[in-house]
């Protein structure tokens, strides 16, 4: 496969990451990366390092569905929930997401220049591939830095975790896969965190700065 | 017991000891009391000695230095916790998950670890902040301090740096830049740090010093170290951006601190001084290194007291401890500060002139204070308490006068 269409599909997978909004969020953030980022993480790491991918995007809906399920169980108190804005008025088309699309132009022609400019490698120095995670990596930071509440925060530490994942592959040295697995397995711990939060949190409360 | 084991204790110890207390009351003593034994566990875990079995003592093991910092942070947030007007036992499972990811922090050898463990400590910290005091305020820690943490995992995959890099490509430099801007971040300095200015007046003191002492601490103490492991470039970039940052933010904490009015004085004037320690790994010398460390301590020993507000009955307590952080001889404050201008002094006069600044607007903050009281108390405090901050008061005079002994104390003799 070749790195131009390596490129756009991470470049594909990155924008749905930076743009997903609403319930289950993080789920479909790490499927949309980890479907795009799979044939990089094949080309640099063979086809268990696709798997890897697939498996954490799987294991983050698992994770979040069955934290969503414990909602049941537990009694609504005060806190702080994914779906509750802290910062920001609800989720629009415009606005927070403008924000995010500037936020991810800006990050394109960054991506493309440390992609050209700097060398990974453990043993070997390696250039030119760094396009596809750097850029998912920085539409991951932007989504935490422009978050506006818990599961923005999750979809950004799930995003980042996958592509930094997807370069460990890049960088190899000994024994890549089972490092990169530790890294992926923030994906589902984001997905807890915001689903159960969600099930904590009590629906009637109005905090500060929303609206 | 490793340091994987110590970080599953102050996770398991932290979360069980705030849980058990809601139920069954005894917040404050049962948070304390744990808070000491994780305390205790640290120094377990501290490297000396031979003879270990290499069966069951496997495993990366803390410095004296990094141990040091654990055991006294511990027992500073002890404080804090007998100190509280109110504690709602949360604290505790929230002073539990960060520790353990600061454990991580300062004992691990892995780049990548390390930026992970920085992530969680991040996520775990504004997560309970965020549950204290929902609002744009505390939500900034996540968002801020996160990209700062995400960064300094994005270095681990460009770390080693090949020695066989040509040098007109950018790798070093951008490892540099990556590191130290999840240092600043993480120690909220110029231009990144109005996530901690922006919480500090909102939350409670056990909150606030859950960041004031583990986690900046921790990664000051961890940043010292980040220079050796660069090349030239990302070195330079990585020492001058922490200095310049560090010099401007303790100014600019100098100058905030000064404003009539300003919600938590002492949190500004803190957060200056930990700016002064970044500054001093930015100039690269042992001596003023030492000084930080020795800064470090000074608001170990201060913070559990002044983070509070106050209270009738402890009105000259706080004005011993505002002395102590004044940096007046001989305040431990001041041999700290003396150290640092010491080595900015000899890098030069573009340095040393904003580090005079720095250094004599906090100096004016604190004095200023101690000169006029922090006004009418709140309610009139236990006599428990106001032992305890007696007691505080004497290790400050301690301190002050015997600063390397301080030093060597929580650090080890090699700090």
């Amino acid at each position: 496969m070749n790195d131009p269409l390596l490129d756009s599909l991470a470049f594909v997978g990155a924008l749905v990451a930076v743009f997903v909004d609403q319930r289950r969020a993080v789920l479909f953030a790490c499927v949309a990366v980890a479907v795009c980022l799979a044939p990089t993480a094949a080309a640099l790491g063979g086809g268990w390092a696709a798997l890897l991918l697939a498996v954490a995007a799987a294991a983050t809906g698992l994770a979040g569905e069955l934290a969503g399920r414990l909602r049941s169980w537990v009694t609504p108190r005060l806190g702080t929930g994914p779906r509750m804005p802290v910062a920001a008025a609800a989720d629009s088309l415009f606005g927070p997401r403008s924000l995010r699309a500037v936020a991810a132009l800006v990050a394109l022609p960054a991506a493309s220049w440390i992609s050209f400019n700097a060398s990974v490698g453990a043993v070997a120095g390696v250039q030119g591939l760094l396009f596809p995670p750097t850029f998912t990596f920085l539409c991951g930071a932007i989504r935490l830095l422009l978050a506006r509440n818990v599961r923005d925060l999750a979809v950004g530490v799930a995003v980042v975790a996958l592509a930094v994942a997807v370069g460990w592959f890049l960088r190899g040295g000994s024994a890549p896969l089972p490092v990169a697995a530790g890294v992926a397995v923030l994906a589902p711990v984001a997905a807890v965190v915001a689903e159960w939060l969600g099930g904590r949190d009590r629906p009637d409360r109005v905090p500060e700065g929303a609206g | 017991m490793n340091a994987a084991w110590l970080a599953t204790v102050w996770l398991v110890g932290g979360t069980a000891a705030g849980l058990i207390s809601r139920r069954l009351g005894g917040r404050r003593a049962v948070g304390a009391i744990a808070v000491l034994l994780l305390a205790g566990a640290s120094l377990l875990t501290l490297r000396a000695g031979a003879g270990r079995s290499p069966l069951i003592d496997t495993g990366p093991y803390l410095s004296r230095e990094a141990g040091g910092l654990l055991a006294a942070a511990a027992a500073a947030l002890a404080l804090c916790l007998l100190l509280a007007e109110r504690v709602d036992g949360l604290e505790v499972v929230g002073v539990g998950a960060v520790g353990a990811a600061v454990v991580l922090v300062v004992s691990t050898t892995s780049p990548l670890l390390y930026g992970v463990a920085a992530l969680l400590a991040v996520m775990a910290l504004s997560l309970r902040w965020m549950a204290s005091a929902p609002g744009p305020a505390t939500l900034a820690a996540a968002r801020v301090a996160g990209v700062g943490a995400a960064s300094l995992i994005a270095a681990s995959v460009f770390l080693p740096v090949s020695s066989q890099e040509v040098p007109t490509r950018a790798g070093p430099a951008l490892v540099g830049g990556l590191l130290v801007t999840g240092v600043i971040t993480l120690v909220a300095l110029v231009p990144v740090g109005g996530w901690v200015a922006g919480a500090v007046a909102r939350l409670r003191a056990v909150d606030i010093a859950t960041w004031q002492f583990l986690i900046a601490p921790a990664m000051l103490i961890t940043a010292a170290l980040i220079p050796t492991s660069l090349p030239g470039s990302g070195r330079l970039a990585f020492r001058d951006t922490i200095l310049v940052a560090g010099l401007l933010s303790a100014i600019w904490a100098g100058v905030q601190s000064l404003r009539p009015g300003v919600p938590s004085r002492y949190g500004r004037l803190a957060a200056g001084d930990l700016a002064l320690v970044a500054a001093a790994i930015g100039t690269g010398q042992a001596v003023a290194v030492t000084g930080g460390l020795l800064l470090i301590v000074t608001h170990l020993v201060a913070g559990p007291v002044l983070l509070q507000p106050p209270a009738a009955g402890l009105e000259t307590p706080r004005r011993l401890l505002w002395w102590a952080v004044s940096g007046l001889p001989p305040s431990p404050a001041f041999w700290g500060r003396l150290l640092i201008l010491r080595a900015c002094a000899g890098i030069g006069g573009p340095t040393l002139i904003p580090c005079v600044a720095a250094c004599g607007l906090l100096a004016l903050a604190a004095v200023l204070v101690v000169a006029r009281g922090e006004g009418e108390g709140g309610a009139p405090t236990v006599p428990v308490r106001a032992v305890l901050a007696w007691g505080l008061c004497g290790l400050a005079l301690a301190a002050g006068l015997m600063p390397l002994v301080a030093v060597h104390a929580v650090f080890g003799a090699a700090a």
